[in-house]
């Protein structure tokens, strides 16, 4: 038995407005969700249509390249770090460092570039250690190799060398 | 075949890890104290913090980040305590006894909302998985960040110094907390190998989780019409589907988590009985706060604006909420001790960007900000400022109703954030208007990241239509006689003598405690 006055229905005009809320978000929602479901197929095919080399996606650099980190990821053992030379260009606004060595170790370069080679190495880390036992040339021409090392030439300024 | 059945298995655990964390924080068998539906989506929640917790703290200790030996064993106990029966009063193993605080078997309210948000969590997270599993990682965010760590943790076993304080080799948000790529790494490990379609699954789920959670939550708030338009709109909100659930990125983690975290902390505080088994929500909204804090780095405030919106209005509630918020601080603080000790400084928040004289100097840029976030806003065209305006009404229809505290919760919630985000991005402009190359920069930032950082406010903004719409045509404190109401404002309990004198005197609908409070009263002791 309620011995306090029973919750109170709302009036009808508030019942109205309410009610012209909830089918309008509705139809909102219902107008929204067929071209999002097609966005979604359309990026969803275009991201599965991507090319692989050796399990790497083939992005902008191409298949060539690709194909060269590949070798570098089956030569250099896990765990292992590599140091990554690529062609100079102007310095990032966004570098954070506050000093480098240009070229190396994602140093004034193509950052976009050297995030997706650090990541296509996969578990082998960069570093930017002069005497590290890797060193891998993306599109730039090594000099005169240290005394001792060795050099796997993949393409003209795709070299793996190793100390 | 271990990489189909491998991340399964993983998959499942994390479920049941999740699983037992919530009965263990709430003391209550999650299907009982939230619903199946609820508990089902909560579980994965709390997976993934339970994981990213235990992850981070053996990676911050020296441990391997591996399943073995010390992730899978403990986190198998988590599952275990979910799994055996137990003889505490109050919570039932079999089904041959109700749990006094549950919904009562012969009337289940929620069971069409409930329905609708299960169907809907189901169908979106097979539809995610079936469409994202064969796309590999190729987003700059994902390579240059989430995945990279992904598989630092999974392949380099830890914490490797190398990539994760070495600043000198330029790896980008060393700050990030590690939830998400500890989920990802945590599938590799069970997939054998490095695994972007597993890492795509988990993301499918956690759609299916928010869908689950927010569906079956609205139905609590608002009843089932209002759950439906909100879940339609929630969907819908431009950008979630089409690419940030393809992305293997924290977005729609941080996001979901702290949606989620918003509903429940709306639960709380509607309801106006202050004596209703208020635990197991709070317990649920300390795993999400330290869901989101752990998700990534915006997760931090978004869950400290929710839990601080939560502690202005749930009068009689305050001290739980500022422990749920604690607590979802407290098992983020391991990773804070990390990144201190290291040095890894937050690219937003530092002493470049907080500067007197930086902030001075970015300042002029907050109209231009302000433009750019409307601009890129999800859903920010004509349906969205129908959204709105449709919001703002609901809001006064609700407010009349005596529904004010879910209003100011979520009006909160929405500006707040959206505040801290518009000061983010000006705080972190290159340089004043007359650098050439700040306005080119800020608005790439825009252009790149407010669709998915500003998802929180979006999507609230989106659902409170709909939200303040069906809480209007449940009475709040309109239905409360005027001395109820009078205890309500002072902050006490409504129903202190009308319990005493009838069990079923407490029910009032419009409250998420309806049926549990009832029952509660009118169950023998």
């Amino acid at each position: 038995m309620r011995t306090d006055a029973a919750p109170r229905r709302p009036a009808p005009l508030v019942r109205g407005v309410a009610a012209v809320i909830l089918v309008a978000a509705a139809a909102v929602g219902l107008a929204r969700l067929p071209g999002e479901l097609a966005d979604q197929s359309r990026t969803a095919a275009a991201g599965r249509s991507l090319q692989q080399v050796g399990s790497i996606p083939v992005l902008s650099p191409g298949p060539r390249r690709t194909a060269f980190l590949a070798y570098v990821r089956g030569a250099v053992p896990p765990g292992e770090s590599v140091r990554i030379v690529q062609p100079v260009t102007a310095l990032s606004p966004l570098e954070g460092r506050r000093g480098g060595r240009p070229g190396i170790c994602g140093y004034s370069v193509s950052r976009i570039t050297y995030y997706w080679l650090v990541y296509a190495l996969e578990s082998r880390p960069s570093t930017c250690d002069p005497n590290a036992r890797w060193t891998m040339y993306y599109g730039v021409r090594p000099g005169v190799l240290p005394a001792g090392s060795s050099a796997h030439r993949f393409a003209d300024g795709y070299v793996l060398v190793r100390r | 075949m271990r990489q189909l059945l491998g991340p399964a298995a993983g998959v499942a655990l994390v479920l049941l890890v999740g699983h037992g964390l919530l009965r263990l924080a709430s003391g209550r068998r999650p299907h009982r104290a939230f619903g199946i539906v609820p508990a089902v989506g909560l579980s994965w929640f709390a997976g993934v913090a339970a994981l990213g917790v235990l992850t981070t703290l053996v990676g911050v200790l020296g441990l391997t980040t591996r399943p073995l030996p010390v992730l899978a064993p403990v986190l198998g106990l988590f599952a275990l305590a979910g799994l055996v029966p137990s003889r505490r009063p109050g919570e039932h193993a079999g089904g041959d006894r109700a749990d006094p605080a549950a919904e009562p078997a012969t009337r289940r309210p929620y069971l069409v909302g409930d329905l609708v948000a299960a169907a809907a969590g189901l169908l979106l997270a097979v539809r995610v998985a079936t469409l994202s599993a064969g796309i590999p990682a190729s987003a700059n965010d994902e390579y240059a960040l989430w995945m990279l760590r992904t598989r630092a943790l999974s392949q380099l076993g830890g914490l490797d110094p190398r990539v994760f304080v070495d600043g000198s080799a330029g790896y980008q948000h060393q700050e990030y907390p590690l939830f998400v790529p500890a989920l990802f790494a945590w599938l590799d490990s069970w997939a054998g190998r490095p695994s972007d379609p597993a890492a795509h699954v988990a993301v499918a789920i956690t759609c299916g989780a928010l869908l689950a959670v927010a569906g079956s939550l609205l139905t609590r708030l608002a009843g089932p019409a209002a759950a439906a338009a909100g879940l339609l709109l929630l969907v819908s909100v431009p950008t979630l589907l089409a690419t940030q659930a393809l992305r293997l990125m924290a977005d729609v983690t941080v996001f979901s988590f702290a949606f989620c975290l918003t509903l429940v902390l709306l639960l709380v505080v509607t309801d106006p009985h202050r004596q209703g088994p208020a635990r197991p929500w709070l317990a649920v909204a300390a795993v999400l706060g330290a869901g989101a804090i752990g998700s990534k780095s915006e997760g931090l405030a978004f869950a400290g604006i929710a839990f601080a919106a939560g502690l202005l209005v749930a009068t009689g509630r305050r001290r739980g909420v500022l422990v749920a918020g604690a607590a979802a601080l407290a098992v983020n603080l391991p990773w804070t001790a990390y990144s201190r000790a290291h040095h890894l400084s937050s690219w937003v928040a530092n002493q470049d960007t907080l500067s007197l004289g930086h902030l001075r100097s970015v300042l002029p840029w907050t109209g231009h900000v302000a433009r750019g976030m409307v601009e890129h806003w999800p859903g920010g065209s004509w349906a969205g400022a129908l959204l709105a305006v449709a919001a703002l009404v609901a809001a006064v229809l609700a407010v009349r109703a005596g529904h004010w505290r879910p209003v100011v919760l979520v009006a909160l919630v929405v500006t707040v954030t959206t505040g801290v985000l518009l000061a983010q991005y000006v705080a972190t402009a290159y340089g004043p208007p007359s650098d050439p190359r700040a306005g080119p920069l800020l608005d790439s930032q825009l252009t790149v990241t407010v669709f998915r950082v500003a998802l929180l406010p979006a999507a609230l903004l989106a659902v409170a239509g709909p939200l303040f719409a069906g809480l209007a045509l449940r009475p709040g404190y309109a239905g409360l006689t005027p001395c109820q109401q009078m205890n309500m404002k002072s902050g006490r309990n409504p129903y202190r003598r009308a319990s005493s004198e009838s069990a079923t005197t407490a029910q009032v609908s419009g409250s998420a405690w309806d049926s549990t409070s009832t029952s509660s009263q009118s169950s023998p002791p």
